[in-house]
C-alpha cells in the first residue's frame, strides 16, 4: 500500500500536484543541498557548542553542490523510472 | 576502538547542534569514534522528497552512501529519517542489480559509484551493541528520579524487514536504554502512535491533535518525561508541547530527552554539557 501511495504521489508531482510548502522543501534542497539553513544564529550556537561553525558539508562546498544539482537535474530525465521499482 | 562515518543530515547540524555535540561525547567516552562525512548532503528526506521525486531521492541518497564508501567505514547517523532513507536506499541498491546499474550510470557523472559494501546504523544500534555490562560499568550517576515514557518514532523500525532493528510493534531497544542508566521505563497504551510531525507542512491542525493525543495518554501515566532517538520527534515534543497547550487549553510540560542527553547524564556529563539549557520545554525540575 505503501509502495503505491509512493508511486501515485510521485506521478502527481509529475503532473504539477504537489503542496507548495512541500515543493519549497525540493527547492531548498536543490539550492543548498539541504533542507535547513544554517542562520548567524546557528554558527554562533554552534561555536559555543564547540563544533565547527559549518560541518564540511554539501552547504559548504560549492563542488559538492554542482554534484547534488546535476544529478538531481538528471535523475528527473526519468532514466529508471521504468525500473522494477516503481513497476510493482 | 570502533569508528564510523557520521551522518549529520539536515535538522541536527543546523537547529539542533547540542544534540551533535552531546552525541559525539558520548559516544567517545563509550569507546565510539565518529568521522565527518565531507560533502554530504540532506539524506534526502524520507517524507518529501521520496514521495515527490523518488528519481532524485535516490540518486542523492546513493551519493551520500558512496561517499561513506570512500571513507571505509559503516555509517552512524542520529536521525531516524536519515537512517530511513540511507537504509532503504542501501537496501534497494544492494539487492536490485538493475536499479544498481542505472544509479551508478548516474553516479558516473558525478565521479562517484555505489558498490554497496558498508551498513548504515542508527545510534540506538549502536548504543545497544556496545550493552548492558559495559553501559553500566560506566554510569555515574544513576537517573532513578526519571520515569521515561519511550517514544520510538515511525522511521527507526519499519519497514522491518529491512532495517531490522527492532520488534516494530512492541519495539523495547529504548527501555532496555533507559533501565541500563537507572531509570525506570514507563509503558502506555499509544507508544506506537506517530507524533504527527510528517503531516505538519501539509496538515498543520491533524498534527496537533496527534501530538494532543500522546501526550494526554502519557498524562494518564506516572512518565514524567520523554525520550525519543529522532530529532524531528524531539522538535515536535519540545516545541510542540506549548503549542498544543495554547490551542487546547491544557497544560502539557513534559522534559524531553533525545536518547544520548539522557545516556550523557547518566556518564557524568552536566545538565549544560548535553545542552539542556538549549530545550524550549523546562528540563532541570525532574533531575532534582
Amino acid at each position: 500500500m505503501t509502495d503505491l501511495m509512493l508511486a501515485l504521489r510521485n506521478l502527481a508531482t509529475k503532473e504539477g500536484y504537489a503542496p507548495v510548502s512541500l515543493k519549497n522543501v525540493l527547492k531548498a534542497l536543490f539550492e543548498t543541498g539541504h533542507e535547513f539553513p544554517f542562520t548567524g544564529y546557528t554558527r554562533k550556537l554552534r561555536r559555543e557548542l564547540g563544533l565547527s561553525e559549518i560541518p564540511p558539508l554539501t552547504i559548504s562546498s560549492p563542488k559538492a553542490l554542482e554534484e547534488v544539482q546535476k544529478l538531481t537535474k538528471i535523475a528527473r530525465g526519468s532514466r529508471f523510472w521504468k525500473s522494477s521499482e516503481m513497476k510493482k | 576502538m570502533k569508528e564510523y562515518a557520521l551522518f549529520l543530515g539536515c535538522l541536527i547540524p543546523a537547529r539542533l547542534p547540542h544534540i551533535e555535540a552531546a552525541s559525539i561525547k558520548v559516544l567517545d567516552r563509550l569507546g565510539i569514534k565518529t568521522k565527518d562525512m565531507v560533502d554530504a548532503s540532506c539524506c534526502p528526506d524520507p517524507v518529501v522528497m521520496k514521495s515527490l521525486d523518488f528519481n532524485s531521492w535516490l540518486a542523492i541518497a546513493a551519493r551520500n552512501l558512496s561517499i561513506a564508501e570512500e571513507t571505509g567505514s559503516d555509517i552512524l547517523t542520529l536521525c531516524s529519517g536519515c537512517f530511513s532513507t540511507l537504509s532503504k536506499a542501501n537496501h534497494l541498491l544492494k539487492y536490485n542489480a538493475e536499479l544498481r546499474g542505472e544509479v551508478n550510470k548516474l553516479l558516473s557523472e558525478v565521479n562517484r559509484s555505489f558498490s554497496g559494501k558498508i551498513s548504515v546504523k542508527h545510534v540506538v544500534e549502536i548504543i545497544r551493541d556496545i550493552g548492558e555490562e559495559t553501559i553500566e560499568q560506566h554510569v555515574k550517576k544513576p537517573l532513578k528520579q526519571l520515569k521515561v515514557a519511550s517514544h520510538p518514532g515511525c522511521h527507526l523500525l519499519r519497514p522491518s524487514n529491512i532495517l531490522h532493528v527492532d520488534d516494530p510493534n512492541v519495539p523495547t531497544i529504548q527501555d532496555e536504554i533507559v533501565s541500563w542508566v537507572g531509570a525506570e521505563p514507563v509503558n502506555y497504551a499509544l507508544k506506537m502512535l506517530c507524533c504527527g510531525v510528517g503531516i505538519k507542512m501539509v496538515d498543520p491542525e491533524a498534527n496537533l491533535l496527534l501530538l494532543r493525543e500522546k501526550l494526554a495518554n502519557l498524562k494518564e501515566t506516572e512518565a514524567n518525561c520523554i525520550v525519543t532517538p529522532c530529532p524531528f520527534c524531539f522538535t515536535q515534543f519540545d516545541m510542540g508541547q506549548r503549542e498544543v497547550s495554547r490551542k487546547f487549553g491544557e497544560s502539557y510540560t513534559f522534559p524531553v530527552f533525545y536518547i544520548t542527553e539522557l545516556l550523557g547524564l547518566a556518564l557524568g556529563f552536566s545538565p549544560e554539557e548535553v545542552g539542556l539549557h538549549l530545550h524550549t520545554t523546562p528540563v532541570m525540575e525532574v533531575l532534582k
